[in-house]
């Protein structure tokens, strides 16, 4: 058995043992199916390149994962994640512009603005109808915004890491998170009460 | 709200921002109260704290639980063995 045919098959036996659970993961921080499979693809094209440098000493789960976890903050650097905002995703002045059209000068909400109207046995978490209106209404956040939002509920992050790799102050975020619940409230009204 | 109203309560814009602010972190105490005072007052801003909490749970429970496609298929898994043995 030749050397490279060895590495092939163990990286197709990590393929089966681990890709879900680095799709999951994956999936878990950007709540997108084809960014998560492309971060997958990536980590175990990485993994076949550095296969000579895995030693063992950490388990293989493990250093998949490390590598994983590299990839999901370039991806959420690069220019890439920057232009894919372009897609079906608004811009972040196109989303400053929208929620600031939701109230007056004075800061109170627009009396046109797209308030109440909602019922509250369907707004609530055990809705599927409305969890999945929600997720579409997360996929048209600019993405930064969206990854402001998904970033509180990962485990692992505490809200220094966060603003790092978002690069924002702790005031931009709570400020993002606003503007973001804000165009999810406009979103899911709008969905409603067409 | 009225013009006397808003000497001394914070506009809605700046009040569901502290909305916000209070998930992450401590409110200056001053914050808190007019917060409160604001919120106890203007039902749309009670509603945008209520909509706020809901979407947390909702879109808590989406990352701990992957909709849908909590596993990739055993055509993506297929695609991906052969994409890393053409790569070498």
């Amino acid at each position: 058995v030749t050397k490279s045919a060895n590495k092939h098959d163990q990286l197709t036996e990590w393929v089966h043992t681990y890709s879900d659970s680095l799709y999951q993961w994956a999936y878990h921080k950007t709540l997108h199916h084809e960014t998560a499979l492309d971060l997958v693809q990536e980590t175990f094209l990485a993994a076949t390149h550095g296969f000579d440098s895995f030693r063992g000493e950490s388990s293989a789960k493990t250093w998949l994962f490390r590598i994983l976890n590299h990839k999901i903050t370039d991806y959420y650097r690069s220019s890439y994640y920057k232009k894919s905002t372009l897609r079906e995703q608004i811009d972040e002045n196109t989303g400053d512009a929208i929620v600031s059209s939701m109230f007056t000068q004075n800061g109170d909400w627009h009396a046109s603005g797209p308030m109440g109207h909602t019922s509250d046995d369907d707004l609530s978490a055990d809705n599927p109808a409305f969890v999945a209106l929600l997720t579409r209404c997360m996929d048209d956040l600019p993405a930064k915004w969206r990854q402001a939002v998904t970033a509180r509920y990962l485990t692992d992050q505490d809200p220094k890491i966060i603003c790092q790799e978002l690069g924002i102050t702790p005031s931009n975020y709570w400020q993002i998170l606003h503007r973001a619940k804000l165009l999810l409230k406009k979103c899911i009204t709008g969905a409603r009460n067409p | 709200m009225n013009k006397m109203m808003r000497l001394l309560f914070y506009p809605c814009r700046k009040a569901t921002e502290l909305v916000e602010k209070r998930h992450l972190t401590r409110l200056r105490p001053t914050e808190s109260l007019r917060l409160r005072a604001h919120v106890t007052m203007c039902r749309s801003c009670a509603r945008y704290a209520h909509e706020s909490e809901v979407f947390d749970k909702a879109l808590s429970g989406l990352t701990q639980q992957p909709p849908d496609a909590p596993a990739l298929s055993a055509a993506e898994k297929n695609q991906l063995i052969d994409t890393l043995k053409q790569s070498g």
